[in-house]
């Protein structure tokens, strides 16, 4: 497969086909979309997340990213740090940023379903906007904290992959 | 290490990869109601 023409300019990039590839962590995304990434550091994170995601920011795509709140200014640093137009993205509802409270931990608990519902509404979303494709990136530390509900996670992510095989977008 | 077993696809030392240890939803989902089911001895 041809890789992605990643020379364009993050902001103005060329809309993209939902279908084109998916250059990522040193391979290409088939169709199978729902990664579980480990990481050892916050730089090696950003290392292989941010050619990711500034490919999606290139091709016209929506970002949509749930972070740790603590984490919430870095992580916008770092979007900054590679050359991505945060501001203007967010404006243009190109990228969207929520912390773990406004998705996974609405009312300080973990919904299972509440967040299976959200996730779909996010990518219909995306699609309504008329996105192509929306990566979804979320940072999952608040499951190894001692939250409610978060016994109801594996049930999650296991029931999620019913959900995501209807659609293109990554989920990561 | 059950999330593992969730996810089709994993990255691990940078790299990404299907998950040899991926389980279909159908498959988990009975194991799941299996040991709800089967008390702790």
């Amino acid at each position: 497969m041809e890789p992605t023409n990643n020379s364009a300019t993050v902001r103005g990039g060329a809309p993209s086909k939902s279908d084109q590839p998916i250059r990522f962590a040193g391979s290409v995304l088939g169709a199978q979309r729902h990664v579980c990434a480990f990481f050892n550091s916050p730089d090696e994170e950003y290392r292989v997340l941010l050619p990711f995601i500034k490919e999606g920011f290139a091709c016209g795509q929506k970002a949509f990213h749930i972070v740790d709140p603590k984490l919430r200014e870095e992580h916008l640093r770092r979007l900054a740090s590679a050359g991505i137009d945060v501001a203007a993205a967010e404006k243009s509802g190109q990228f969207e940023l929520r912390n773990w409270a406004d998705a996974y931990l609405r009312d300080g608990h973990f919904d299972q379903n509440r967040m299976l519902a959200l996730i779909q509404e996010v990518l219909e979303h995306g699609k309504q906007q008329g996105f192509p494709l929306t990566r979804l990136v979320a940072h999952m530390e608040w499951a190894l904290e001692d939250r409610p509900g978060v016994d109801d996670l594996v049930e999650y992510e296991t029931r999620l992959n019913y959900i995501l095989p209807r659609y293109r977008d990554p989920v990561i | 290490m059950d999330i593992m077993r969730t996810h089709p696809m994993t990255i691990i030392g940078g790299v990404l990869q299907e998950n040899p240890f991926f389980v279909p939803p159908d498959e988990f989902l009975r194991e799941l109601r299996e040991r709800r089911a089967t008390p702790n001895v």
